[in-house]
């Protein structure tokens, strides 16, 4: 049996059973390259167009409307360089946010190296993201809102629904785009009713699906520029041989986590909160910094006293794995979301993430919060400098 | 292969009756770095190694630069074998020529030596006649005896051999030679730097890291094992003995005063590592420690680390500036891998004013509040191999 306890699900997954064997059968036998126009290459296009049409299905928008990518980076990548390439003879001001994901917060910094220039929304008094400042921040010249839909960090959800609708009430011609790398299968999203939500990022490996692939979204009618420049793939707006492997891997992940959406997301909660009610039980000097409107998969708590990576040294150790902050960014000293929140110092330097996925069990929070108990006490009495 | 090796050595052809030894060691690690790269033939002749390439995916000069990198090795050449006849080491000449003038070259001289002193003509007349050949086919390539860009070696005995192209070696002695020690690598800049010191002047090394987990990453220990991988090319292989040294450090942090932290730490790491190195038959110990660089490296704290083991401690870096220690850890590739930003067990618990002049007496008398034996003997029987 396998001892170990993954909950560092928001970082990626350990993919279904079904992805892998999917993935291994197209790359055995539907090797064909789906622009191909003989019979191998025709299957190939088969598996994209059944995917394409899966992931429309889930998103409730048209297959056309979705650009398969190398993932959630490159997603994102694209969403804001591509509209603002586009765009920018009328304007090359962007808003987001701070807690954005690197990909995405890096990339709009890159822009002022193109004469363009960004403004970040801030925090309510509720340690919220403050959606109401996009009243003083979107002008004329604004071509692109993007912000994330759930919080990486700490699972904090944005209200999708009242971001885009008035970012276009404020501009009608600003493009408004998400990262939903982490909402995606797991929060319902209907792009059908959510009108004003022009771009959507999605990744596969956060969904128990493969690493390497993911899409975007891109609303019919919408002014955007390619990254990868070739051929004429994907309706010209991504050069390169598709991912046909990787492609199936995502539709399968899809479909699995969709079909049960609401009873993984469930049974996530109930895990979520159990592991905030056995801290409470057992641990003290910690603080809960996941919003009270979050998503159940992500729950970031901090612990007084101690640098979070010892703990997760010791913790890895026994086979139970959790990230420091944001596994991408947590080489850095501190994070930058929670210091955005304005976390007290005394836990910044304690913050772990802890992240589900619904085959977790009550068990394993057990043994994860046995083991965070049996260790804090000497890491409080020997800190590092 | 177009091309055979020819090794040259140079500080062990000064060796009397002990020449031999020194030269199997040095034939031992080259046949090691050769076996992962080709099928050869090595042929030993007096004072020379001759390597005949019989198969191989890597081109001679490929091969040639990673011999190059043996201790004890003043240079590898690429050369031409022919039968000892003028005819045919004109004929060969030319070919070489033609080569190096297609490569840039635009003077050279011609160099003979004769072992076979019967050989008719003499090298100056030898080196004569074959100038004049390459005058003949290039008249553009010019002589210059004085600053050639370009040498053409022509050896005659019992075979001819021709060359012109040398890969400069690392002299030194060959890695086995002097015996072996223990190196203290922590994951820094300095203390792969020393290991290769070491290596050069023919000590085979054993590694000894100090691991604090849950304190030190796992990802800091794998950083110490890549560079142990890297001093590995030299030392024809390496044994890392990895030492859990967690308990000992909490016990020195709760009960010693917090500015001897530092200098007492290195004391017990020292016994410790000495211990390990009576165990594999080592005779020395190596530090990455500088004179000056920082609190733990002055003259009192070094004295009274030293203090702390019977074995000799040899601290190759000791007159070396950091800059100079750089570029060695460059050339040797470890510099990126130890410039890792992982925290090895040196600086997870620092004093904010650490003791920087030390006395043996007072040191001692913190040392009575721990059980320095029972951490020893703890660390010597808390390690394990790491075989690279």
């Amino acid at each position: 049996m396998n001892s170990e306890i993954y909950l560092d699900n928001a970082a990626t997954t350990k993919p279904y059973e079904e992805v892998i064997e999917r993935m291994s059968d197209v790359a055995r036998f539907t090797y064909g390259n789906s622009s191909s126009t003989h019979k191998k290459g025709i299957e190939g296009h088969r598996i994209v167009k059944s995917a394409s049409e899966t992931l429309s299905n889930i998103l409730h928008c048209e297959p056309n409307e979705i650009i398969f990518t190398s993932g959630g980076s490159e997603s994102n990548n694209m969403a804001i360089k591509g509209i603002f390439d586009a765009n920018k003879g009328r304007g090359r001001h962007v808003i987001t946010t701070p807690i954005e994901h690197p990909t995405l917060i890096n990339t709009v910094k890159e822009l002022n190296k193109d004469d363009g220039s960004y403004d970040l929304l801030a925090f309510d008094d509720n340690k919220n993201l403050d959606i109401k400042k996009l009243h003083q921040l979107v002008k004329k010249q604004t071509i692109l809102v993007s912000i994330m839909h759930v919080n990486s960090e700490t699972g904090e959800i944005i209200d999708l629904e009242k971001a885009s609708s008035l970012t276009k009430n404020l501009n009608d011609r600003t493009y408004f785009h998400t990262d939903s790398v982490q909402g995606f299968c797991k929060l319902p999203i209907n792009l059908n009713k959510l009108n004003n939500i022009d771009l959507l990022s999605l990744s596969g490996h956060k969904i128990k699906g493969p690493k390497g692939i993911g899409a975007l979204y891109i609303k019919k009618n919408t002014n955007i520029k390619c990254l990868i420049e070739g051929g004429s793939h994907q309706y010209g707006l991504r050069a390169g041989t598709l991912n046909t492997p990787g492609i199936a891997g995502l539709e399968i992940a899809a479909k699995l986590a969709y079909n049960k959406l609401q009873e993984n997301y469930d049974h996530v909660r109930v895990l979520n909160d159990y592991t905030k009610d056995m801290l409470k039980q057992y641990c003290k000097d910690y603080i809960i910094n996941s919003p009270a409107i979050n998503s159940p998969y992500i729950l970031n708590i901090a612990f007084s006293g101690i640098a979070s990576e010892v703990l997760l040294n010791h913790l890895s150790s026994k086979e139970i794995y959790v990230s420091a902050g944001s596994a991408c960014s947590s080489s850095k000293k501190h994070s930058k979301v929670l210091q955005s929140m304005g976390v007290d110092d005394k836990y910044i330097n304690g913050a772990i993430r802890v992240s589900f996925n619904h085959e977790n069990t009550k068990a394993e929070i057990d043994l994860f919060i046995k083991e965070v108990n049996s260790i804090l006490p000497m890491l409080r009495k020997f800190r590092r400098k | 292969m177009e091309y055979m090796l020819l090794i040259k050595y140079g500080e062990i052809m000064l060796k009397g009756q002990n020449r031999p030894y020194f030269e199997s060691q040095l034939i031992r690690n080259i046949r090691f770095i050769l076996k992962q790269l080709c099928e050869f033939k090595l042929i030993k002749t007096h004072g020379r190694i001759f390597i005949n390439i019989e198969k191989s995916l890597f081109s001679e000069e490929e091969i040639a630069k990673k011999v190059s990198d043996v201790f004890g090795i003043v240079s590898v050449c690429l050369v031409k074998e022919i039968n000892s006849n003028l005819d045919e080491i004109s004929k060969e000449l030319e070919n070489e020529a033609k080569k190096a003038y297609s490569e840039g070259y635009k003077t050279f001289k011609i160099e003979t030596k004769r072992s076979d002193k019967t050989f008719r003509p003499n090298s100056m007349e030898v080196s004569k006649i074959l100038g004049g050949v390459v005058l003949d086919i290039l008249p553009e390539f010019s002589v210059n005896v004085r600053t050639p860009e370009v040498t053409f070696y022509v050896e005659i005995r019992k075979m001819s051999y021709i060359y012109y192209k040398q890969i400069r070696g690392n002299g030194g002695m060959p890695v086995g030679s002097a015996g072996k020690g223990v190196l203290l690598l922590s994951g820094g800049i300095d203390s792969p730097v020393a290991g290769y010191m070491a290596l050069k002047r023919g000590l085979k090394l054993e590694g000894c890291y100090f691991h604090s987990h849950p304190y030190t990453t796992e990802q800091a220990k794998e950083k110490v094992i890549e560079l142990a991988k890297k001093l590995s090319i030299y030392n024809n292989g390496f044994k890392l003995h990895i030492v859990n040294f967690t308990n000992i450090q909490l016990e020195i942090y709760e009960k010693c005063p917090h500015a001897q932290l530092t200098i007492i730490m290195r004391r017990v790491m020292m016994k410790i590592a000495e211990e390990i190195a009576k165990k594999s038959n080592a005779k020395a110990l190596i530090t990455g420690e500088s004179l000056g660089q920082v609190a733990s490296q002055t003259i009192e704290s070094l004295n009274v680390t030293n203090l702390a083991v019977d074995m000799i401690v040899l601290r190759p870096l000791i007159g070396m500036d950091k800059i100079d220690v750089i570029k060695i850890a460059e050339k040797i590739d470890t510099y990126e891998t130890s410039i890792l930003p992982y925290e090895d067990c040196c600086t997870i618990f620092v004093a904010k004013h650490p003791e920087t002049k030390p006395r043996i007496e007072k040191i001692l008398l913190s040392e009575e509040k721990i059980s320095i034996n029972d951490m020893v003997e703890f660390g010597v029987n808390n390690y394990e191999t790491v075989v690279i």
